[in-house]
């Protein structure tokens, strides 16, 4: 009896030793891989099998990714031994973080959470991920025709992050062709396209702009004043290349311009300035100072 | 008029039967539960909020749904051979058809009822989150684009249990039974995906050049991604009512040529 007695507890002993022993283990390499485990996850899923896998529950899928961008990229707290917390300088998985947003967006690309939060975070330092946005963006904006923001945010990235002027013009004016977008953008750019050489472009979305507003509408004349500059300024553009191509060089003014007879007289201006040429050979029309 | 009188005591029976089941009450239950829910996760977001709102509420009428067709549908149906109760019935001037039709419509009303229940708190939750956010509220989100994606929600589940159905009519155990529901289920709900993966795209892996074989897949498996218009109803996108016709002429046509399947196979089954 005694020596069953014994080998039971042998054996029972024997368990609990196993048992702590892995369970230790396992606790011990959780925490050295801790920040592994957190870039593992269905975002990681090619597309095809992450909407087979979602199913019919593919906004609810939407939801929690977000969420969990949202929880990679909040700060890391650390309770201090003396009370009270410290911010701990949180290792930022950026490509898995991006691979979230890309997964949420799989799943609804009309989400607007993903695209605001990834704007907020992804084209900035550290990230750097400026392209990355800008097809999170893309994707936003052909999704959501009712919401000018991702063409909004697109125009900014191209303007502050890749020094791309003209391409910002583009998305603003994209935006301000979306319905209830403020006034500013369709103003904003047209000056950026004009100044990225892509004056044609500006013309045409503005004009597109046009016919779908109504005259009496509050800022029509603003968007008309900037199209007839516009139009003034492609005039001495279009007559600058033909200088060009005839004498093989760009005039050194417009007065020259004028001058040679390719152009008659400069375009009246809405502005009540006069239009003016840099340097560069870049054509302005509300510069007063023509530096 | 015998036969429809027939399948309505059926039906009226599989519905009081489900009733006796506790599950309404387990649903009512769940429906308070998920409506307090919604509130609170549509408060952990910041843009969206009536989107994030719809689609809680309806994938939650959907995840409910698909618990009643798969564990309370199952278990009436597999209850009836296991308690031999089904002689009871086959005994009187009942056919198999309309033993399995009555059984199927009781199960649907029940579904009905559910979805209602379920549709309501639902709807309860989100109209607060969007009386409480109106600048969250999509430019042109539509109650009835709502219903009507309530609507197909309730088509899809009864489609899902016209699939069980002729699941539980061949199989020789209900787990059986089940477990090739569930797979219907999923096949279902990617069959789209898999059509327009191998249809449009030429390096389709292993289904390269099978394209005759999905198509003829896609045509025996429900279609079950065109009744979910989760989505459109949480961005208020148009649902034209042809097409929601359209739908509910495929899903009752679907149905009862499962139905159809099923009586004849359960006829061969080996009831004793």
């Amino acid at each position: 009896m005694n020596r069953r007695l014994n080998a039971t507890l042998l054996l029972g002993l024997i368990l609990s030793g196993l048992y702590a022993a892995s369970y230790s283990a396992l606790l011990k390499q959780g925490r050295e891989f801790n920040h592994s485990a957190s870039s593992a996850g269905i975002w990681n899923l090619p597309p095809g099998a992450l909407l087979a896998l979602a199913g019919e529950f593919k906004g609810l899928f939407a939801d929690y990714l977000t969420m969990e961008a949202g929880a990679q990229l909040g700060t890391e707290l650390v309770r201090k031994q003396e009370g009270g917390f410290r911010v701990v300088k949180k290792h930022y998985d950026w490509p898995n973080i991006h691979r979230i947003f890309q997964a949420a967006q799989t799943m609804d690309p009309s989400f607007a959470q993903t695209f605001i939060v990834a704007q907020g975070w992804l084209p900035w330092e550290p990230a750097n991920m400026v392209v990355e946005t800008q097809k999170i963006l893309q994707t936003a904006a052909l999704s959501r025709p009712w919401d000018w923001q991702p063409y909004r945010s697109m125009g900014f990235n191209a303007y502050y992050f890749l020094n791309q002027p003209g391409e910002a013009g583009k998305f603003f004016l994209q935006a301000a062709n979306t319905p209830n977008a403020p006034q500013f953008l369709s103003i904003l750019g047209a000056r950026l396209a004009q100044k990225g050489g892509a004056t044609k472009t500006a013309i045409v979305i503005m004009k597109s702009m046009l016919t779908d507003k109504n005259p009496e509408e509050p800022g029509y004349v603003d968007i008309l004043d900037r199209l007839h500059a516009l139009e003034g300024v492609l005039l001495i553009e279009q007559a600058t290349a033909s200088y060009e191509k005839k004498l093989g060089r760009k005039p050194s003014s417009l007065t020259e311009l004028t001058a040679s007879g390719i152009l008659a007289a400069l375009p009246p201006n809405p502005y009540n300035l006069d239009y003016c040429m840099d340097t560069t050979g870049v054509i302005y029309f509300d510069k007063p100072d023509c530096l | 008029m015998q036969a429809l009188r027939n399948i309505w005591f059926l039906a009226l029976a599989t519905c009081t039967e489900g009733i006796r089941h506790r599950a309404l009450w387990a649903i009512v239950c769940l429906a308070a539960l998920l409506t307090m829910a919604n509130l609170g996760v549509t408060n952990l977001y910041s843009w969206d909020l009536g989107k994030v709102s719809v689609e809680f509420g309806l994938s939650a009428v959907a995840f409910t749904g698909l618990l009643l067709v798969f564990f309370l549908g199952m278990k009436i149906l597999a209850d009836d051979l296991e308690r031999s109760r089904i002689f009871l019935v086959l005994s009187r001037p009942v056919s198999i058809g309309q033993y399995l039709v009555g059984k199927y419509l009781g199960l649907g009303m029940i579904l009905l009822l559910a979805t209602i229940i379920l549709g309501l708190s639902a709807t309860l939750s989100m109209r607060y989150v969007l009386w409480k956010y109106p600048a969250y509220v999509p430019p042109d989100f539509s109650w009835l684009v709502y219903v009507m994606a309530l609507t197909c929600q309730w088509l899809s589940l009864m489609v899902v249990l016209a699939a069980s159905v002729l699941c539980f009519s061949f199989a020789s155990q209900p787990f059986i039974a089940l477990l090739l529901a569930v797979s219907v289920y999923m096949v279902g709900q990617n069959m789209e995906l898999l059509r327009r993966v191998v249809l449009e795209n030429p390096q389709a892996g292993a289904l390269s050049g099978q394209e005759n074989l999905v198509i003829a897949l896609s045509w025996i498996f429900p279609n079950l991604s065109f009744f979910d218009k989760k989505y459109a109803a949480a961005y208020g996108l148009a649902f034209s009512g042809q097409e929601f016709l359209l739908l509910c002429l495929y899903a009752i046509s679907y149905s009862a040529l499962l139905l159809f399947f099923s009586a004849i196979l359960f006829k061969r089954k080996e009831l004793a």
